[in-house]
């Protein structure tokens, strides 16, 4: 009863941080003095240790000998990238004000256009006749001396005065 | 809010804010083998390590004129490295997922990554270096978790504080505590025969 007590402790989960320095003073202090009189804590924080050194033994990797070369290509290409960027970008700022000109231009000649369009055509009563009798417009002379013809008698009267 | 920093690296990464790309190089030489590392640990593959190390190097750079100190300068790579890795692994899983639709998957270990191929097992040098204790270890790594693995690299191999690491993962400080304990739980029952 008494050896299966002992297997934990309420300590042990305190060790991992204590190894780490991540308790507080107080409680860093109440871990260290376990430690002395507690057979079980000890040897997690030894076992917990050795996991440390276990990995931290393992030799770390050289860069390849290109590592360098290639970063600095890649480097080079977001280089270009970004200068072929801000001459796009220079361009339009220093091209502003003609392109904001052409553009109310533009605005202005679409507008013209899109009104003349659709403004509705309005004819006078002889352009509807030509309208409606094309073959009579070689007689237009005529037909815009029609008012003379209907005043006729009235003017040979005045002839004959 | 920018700090004030006396971080020596802080001070580099400021110089080339503004425009000293000297401060760039020195940086890139100071931390190129520990990123490769960091990576290397965690994906386990020399190749992807070097490339995904130079993804980490290549978003400092873009980010240099948006850089504000907040932190140590060892805090900010990380957690970059920290996003690069993480990234890398969803889409390693996800073709992983996708390759093995067909295949009946014998290993059923949760949340663990595909085990690439190590290509210090096939370089010559490192032949020589590569002894089965290591293998073990790597193994064993490898086969955590991945959010453990990270924490346990972060604090392990490049000392973080507990505050920094969450930081960098974007978790808690409880959950490091967690993450940590609960990997280090599980390493020490992979390496008994080792301890």
């Amino acid at each position: 009863m008494d050896k299966k007590m002992k297997k934990s402790c309420n300590v042990t989960d305190l060790i991992s941080p204590f190894i780490d320095g991540e308790l507080s003073p107080k409680d860093n202090a109440s871990v260290l003095q376990h430690l002395e009189s507690c057979a079980i804590c000890r040897k997690e924080y030894d076992a917990l240790k050795s996991v440390d050194k276990l990995l931290c033994d393992i030799k770390p990797l050289e860069p390849s000998f290109d590592f360098a070369r290639e970063f600095w290509k890649k480097v080079d290409t977001l280089e270009a990238k970004k200068s072929r960027w801000s001459i796009l970008k220079n361009l339009s700022w220093g091209w502003r004000p003609a392109l904001g000109a052409v553009a109310a231009l533009l605005v202005i000649a679409s507008g013209s256009v899109i009104y003349y369009r659709s403004a509705p055509t309005t004819l006078d009563p002889t352009g509807m006749l030509i309208a409606e009798n094309i073959t009579l417009y070689s007689d237009y002379e005529i037909i815009n001396s029609l008012e003379l013809l209907e005043n006729w008698e009235e003017i040979i009267t005045l002839e004959e005065i | 809010m920018p700090l004030k920093s006396t971080d020596p690296d802080v001070q580099l990464m400021l110089r080339f804010k503004n425009g000293d790309e000297d401060g760039f190089r020195k940086l890139f030489s100071k931390y190129q083998t520990r990123i490769i590392n960091f990576c290397f640990r965690f994906c386990s593959d020399r190749v992807l390590a070097e490339d995904l190390a130079q993804e980490v190097f290549l978003r400092v750079y873009r980010a240099a004129n948006r850089y504000r100190p907040k932190a140590r300068f060892s805090t900010w790579i990380y957690r970059i490295a920290v996003n690069v890795c993480l990234n890398e692994s969803r889409k390693l899983k996800k073709r992983y997922v996708t390759q093995s639709i067909d295949q009946s998957m014998s290993d059923d270990q949760n949340n663990r990554l595909p085990e690439y191929r190590d290509e210090n097992q096939v370089s010559a040098d490192d032949k020589m270096a590569s002894r089965q204790r290591d293998k073990q270890i790597k193994k064993a790594l490898q086969n955590l978790p991945e959010q453990q693995r990270m924490a346990v690299l972060l604090r392990i191999y490049n000392e973080f504080s507990y505050n920094e690491i969450a930081s960098q993962m974007s978790v808690s400080e409880g959950k490091v505590k967690t993450l940590i304990f609960r990997g280090r739980q599980t390493l020490k029952q992979a390496l008994q025969g080792l301890i």
